[in-house]
């Protein structure tokens, strides 16, 4: 899918941003603190609500394109609950006395003609009354079986809120995972790059499944990382200390000069992340939407230098959303794709940087930007 | 006239300089962006430390030269402990390697801080307190008592 534009308000949390429209790429740039990853997040919550998750006091406009070609404009609102002490964290609440909040509005147009029409009143679906449904999840998630919603449902488990703090340990196998079951299950490259699975067993699946594909990861990675001169998947079977086969897949690489091949658990976590985002250029669908946080995050300079160039030119078909610091990212992306976020007190305002004239300067236009008032008081 | 800065911290030297331009000529107007300069406008571009900043000042160098109505480029640096005239080398022989170099009708001035910026600030003594309640300030006031001696002479720890 495509995500057009996006308007969110948190009613219970007192924020809101106004109407963001998203390129292929944006880069959202301001000082921390001025609501950039809640931007990310508040995405990912639209996600969660298609997926049939309530969510506490927010209201939003959401424009995007499916992959078929088709337009929609999605609204909603859900009902606020105050909490009765707002210092008591939520998990204190017991699950009795958890009240799901409902659904106050709802609204889908398709390609401007308005295919879901409720409120706490009525449900109407394509000018037909509808009886009583669940009122704390989303008219995406009730009709996803049927044919006019099916499309969007589908399109949004394309949003993928990319993790850079996912423990390497959470990639070995149990056996859900076992190679020899998903190889039975996704028998071609195609089939493995249209799974739910991540990007990690993807790459696994593919060693065996399509070494061609293979190959082409493994060279762009060398290009990165010159001193490694192979990388293979490995399956190892332990059962010694329990009853259970616990199946681990690892993916080793060789380095020159180095005699034993190293496990991705002991490889540097700048090398690892470079791997999987090479292998997502490659086993990602068509139509993902990735949003990510801190895009710099644990990668040098030799990685940002390739993994930012695969942002620009590799994927009209991707869409990416991410948050960066780095001068050097920043620098390296074209400043059409960037937006300035700014905040005065609750409320999150993105400006096309393309649309404020710098003028022209030799200094780096992100130098340029951040000796701006405009830029250095980002919250007011 | 038009003034250009170009200054080594981003903290302190951007909340000094445009109130002590302020003051010394009050009629200046300070501008955010290179190419809002008209008349007796000043331009301040600060960030990246050193070296960074000294390819900041090249990139200014050929700001004005594409755009010629600054009358003065002052570079503001911190001599730290290489001291003040080898800093003042090094910029100098910086601008000198690159080849850029800045139109007659403009003049380069150089500020270098004896240490830092802050080192000056330390000779205010309504700044500084006697016996300040902090464990860390006390321990420098053991090692230097900037109340009683001159800030600019302080050594490292």
């Amino acid at each position: 899918m495509k995500l057009l534009s996006i308007k969110f308000t948190n009613i219970e949390e007192e924020w809101k941003y106004e109407k963001i429209e998203l390129f292929d790429l944006t880069l959202l740039v301001g000082v921390s603190g001025v609501g950039k990853t809640q931007i990310l997040k508040s995405i990912h919550t639209l996600k969660e609500i298609a997926g049939g998750q309530s969510v506490n006091g927010i209201k939003w406009e959401l424009e995007f394109q499916t992959l078929k070609g088709n337009k929609y404009l999605w609204l909603g609102e859900f009902e606020t609950i105050n909490s009765a002490n707002e210092l008591n964290p939520e998990f204190f609440i017991e699950l009795g006395d958890l009240k799901e909040p409902k659904i106050i509005s709802e609204q889908i147009f398709l390609n401007d003609k308005i295919i879901i029409d409720r409120n706490s009143e009525k449900f109407q679906f394509n000018g037909n009354e509808m009886p009583k449904l669940n009122s704390t999840e989303s008219a995406i998630h009730i009709l996803k079986e049927e044919h006019l919603i099916k499309d969007i449902y589908e399109n949004f488990n394309l949003i993928i809120l990319r993790d850079h703090t996912f423990k390497i340990v959470d990639l070995f196998d149990l056996n859900q995972y076992r190679i020899e079951k998903l190889k039975n299950q996704f028998k071609t490259f195609e089939e493995i790059k249209k799974s739910d699975l991540n990007t990690f067993h993807k790459l696994v699946l593919i060693y065996d499944v399509s070494k061609s594909a293979f190959e082409e990861i493994k060279s762009r990675f060398i290009e990165v990382f010159p001193q490694v001169e192979n990388i293979r998947v490995a399956h190892n079977v332990i059962n010694e200390h329990s009853n259970f086969d616990l199946e681990t897949s690892l993916i080793q690489i060789k380095e020159k000069n180095v005699q034993k091949w190293i496990p991705h658990h002991k490889m540097s976590s700048g090398m690892f992340r470079t791997l999987l985002h090479t292998a997502e250029m490659y086993l990602w669908n068509e139509g993902t939407v990735i949003l990510i946080d801190e895009f710099e995050n644990g990668l040098g300079l030799n990685c940002i230098d390739v993994l930012t160039e695969d942002l620009i030119y590799e994927n009209n078909k991707i869409q990416f959303i991410a948050t960066s610091h780095h001068p050097y990212i920043i620098n390296k992306i074209p400043y059409d794709y960037w937006k300035i976020v700014t905040r005065k007190g609750g409320i999150i305002k993105a400006f096309d940087a393309k649309d404020f004239d710098l003028g022209k300067s030799h200094h780096d236009r992100f130098m340029n930007l951040i000796n701006h008032p405009f830029y250095k008081q980002g919250i007011s | 006239m038009n003034l250009y800065f170009i200054l080594k911290g981003e903290k302190t030297e951007v909340l000094l300089y445009p109130k002590w331009i302020n003051y010394i000529i009050p009629h200046y107007k300070q501008v955010f962006l290179e190419k809002d300069v008209i008349e007796n406008n000043f331009y301040i571009f600060s960030g990246g430390g050193i070296p960074s900043i000294y390819n900041h000042t090249i990139n200014a160098i050929k700001n004005i030269n594409d755009n010629p109505v600054f009358d003065k480029l002052i570079v503001c640096l911190d001599g730290e402990d290489i001291g003040i005239e080898e800093r003042l080398q090094e910029i100098k022989k910086h601008i000198e390697n690159s080849k850029v170099v800045l139109n007659p009708k403009c003049k380069i001035e150089f500020v270098i801080q004896n240490i830092c910026i802050e080192t000056w600030f330390l000779g205010n003594r309504k700044i500084v307190k006697k016996v300040p309640e902090g464990l860390m300030l006390r321990e420098f006031i053991a090692h230097y008592n900037v109340n009683t001696n001159d800030p600019e002479e302080l050594k490292k720890i």
